[in-house]
């Protein structure tokens, strides 16, 4: 479908589309934005909860898990209701996040959805409170299933709390580590409902919400269907190189 | 000492776990607020309790909520149901079976996963109008029916059953169908884990029902047209229905949460 020209009158090639996308600003953008956007997520998310993890791991049963449920709900959230609760939390001179961090310390309120520098952050934002849960309820089962027996060994020998958690534990649930960024990497990549939802189909203020999903749903107003398919098709190569990896990785553990 | 220590962890977390509900114990006080009161966020109890809202939402005079309540409950739970059977079902295969270019199949099925599915939207949504599905709801079940993360979920959870069970029922001479079906039981929990993650995440869909639906809404769809359109009704009204959207996901998660859990540390992805 992507090679289908979308204006046959003007094509040239087969690749008339991948020319009228690599010539628009907007897709450039929309790459920028989603590498940006992914990269501080995952580089958020991934500490974070590890961090939450460990916490809750070194709690009693019943309080462990209560707070790791709690620290889930979020997750459940669909995306339009994010949106709803977010509007509050961003909302330029009431909202939560300026009353509560910036003006205290004498900050200027930050109009977080409509100012051109602060969108991205927003989105990151959102999806920080939104996935680190799972993240954590993931890492926190990895950890229980690390053998008590081997930590108590580690004791034994002199180590310290912080060299059981650098050398046994982290090593202990790499592997899902791995996974849980993987996952996360792909529903970031992809997001849309998110920032379709707080910011209304237009990517914000100067485009600067913009990510690829969005970028590619854009074109359907218009019914440029072909275009917008184009645009899917360009960010499969990213998802390919992905995926190889991750295989292999799978095939060297087996 | 070591209840101190429990202490410091707990005043450590609680911070932690304020800011993250934060906004849902702001949602569910919302429900019975008045406009001025909403758009102060700090405030989280309101001064008098008005339930009048939930009663506005329920007659249906905002929008059809109990229309587009069925739909979304109908096609979400119609579609987890027949993902969860179909992926243990080729899982099982998978684990099983042999057959000619098994790895080749297996690695494409793999690779399901780590395509999302928004790329493949703008196909689906030509297959689906060649099939004169829009704007029916299984345009929304049929493809949301498949999910490679539940077959991989499931080759992992067949492998650790015991082998010996398959192997003694084929002596016995019963067929694949009914080891299939007898081996079901076995998996009890990671079929409900599986079948509550995909309920949680097919009700979260927005794209696809937006681009293939148009006026059997689903709930979280019909929400953002709400959300959009004017303000000519007490946002409390749509704080309550925002708090009934994430209702049923909240329910099943009660419900699931022990199967989950044991499920994440037995089967170790």
């Amino acid at each position: 479908m992507s090679f289908d020209p979308q204006h046959p009158a003007q094509a040239t090639s087969a690749f008339a589309n991948y020319k009228t996308l690599f010539s628009d600003g907007l897709f450039s953008k929309a790459i920028k934005n989603t590498a940006v956007y992914t990269a501080s997520c995952l580089g958020i998310i991934i500490p974070l909860s590890l961090c939450m993890a460990y916490l809750f791991s070194q709690m009693i049963n019943k309080v462990k898990y209560t707070s790791s449920f709690i620290l889930l709900l979020p997750g459940l959230f669909p995306p339009i209701v994010l949106a709803i609760l977010f509007m509050n939390v961003f909302h330029g001179r009431t909202g939560l996040l300026n009353q509560v961090f910036i003006m205290p310390f004498g900050g200027k309120p930050v109009n977080w959805m409509s100012h051109p520098d602060y969108i991205l952050s927003a989105m990151v934002i959102q999806s920080v409170w939104r996935w680190t849960g799972f993240i954590t309820l993931f890492l926190l089962c990895g950890l229980e299933s690390i053998p008590k027996s081997v930590k108590e060994a580690a004791t034994i020998d002199g180590a310290s709390k912080f060299q059981i958690f650098k050398s046994i534990e982290i090593p202990g649930i790499k592997h899902l580590i791995i996974f849980c960024a993987a996952f996360l990497f792909i529903d970031t990549f992809s997001l849309f409902a998110g920032s379709f939802t707080l910011l209304g189909p237009s990517g914000g203020t100067a485009n600067a919400g913009l990510l690829m999903v969005n970028y590619a749903y854009k074109f359907t107003r218009f019914q440029e269907y072909n275009l917008a398919s184009t645009v899917c098709v360009s960010m499969l190569p990213i998802l390919m190189v992905l995926t190889g990896l991750f295989c292999l990785r799978r095939r060297k553990q087996a | 000492m070591k209840a101190l220590k429990q202490i410091v962890l707990l005043l450590i977390v609680c911070p932690v776990l304020f800011i993250f509900s934060y906004p849902l114990l702001w949602l569910v006080t919302a429900c019975f607020k008045s406009n001025r009161e909403i758009y102060k966020p700090l405030i989280l109890f309101p001064k008098e309790w008005n339930t009048s809202y939930f009663a506005e939402l329920f007659s249906g005079k905002v929008i059809d909520f109990w229309g587009f309540m069925t739909n979304s409950l109908l096609t979400t739970t119609l579609q987890s149901l027949i993902a969860v059977f179909l992926s243990a079902s080729v899982a099982y295969i998978f684990v099983f079976k042999e057959f000619k270019f098994k790895r080749i199949i297996f690695i494409l099925a793999v690779s399901l996963i780590l395509i999302p599915k928004q790329i493949m939207i703008f196909p689906l949504r030509e297959l689906i109008f060649k099939m004169n599905l829009n704007d029916s709801l299984w345009a929304i079940i049929l493809p949301g029916a498949l999910s490679g993360i539940g077959i991989l979920f499931f080759i992992q959870v067949y492998r650790s059953l015991p082998r010996d069970y398959v192997d003694f029922a084929k002596v016995e001479g019963a067929s694949d169908t009914k080891i299939f079906l007898t081996t079901l039981p076995l998996i009890l929990s990671p079929l409900l884990c599986c079948f509550m993650i995909h309920f949680i995440l097919a009700w979260q869909q927005h794209l696809m029902p937006l681009l293939l639906l148009n006026d059997n809404q689903l709930l979280p769809v019909a929400m953002s047209s709400l959300l959009t359109s004017s303000l000519s009704y007490p946002l409390a009204v749509l704080m309550c229905a925002a708090l009934m959207c994430i209702l049923p996901s909240i329910v099943l998660f009660l419900f699931t949460y022990k199967n989950f859990r044991s499920t994440l540390s037995e089967q170790v992805i």
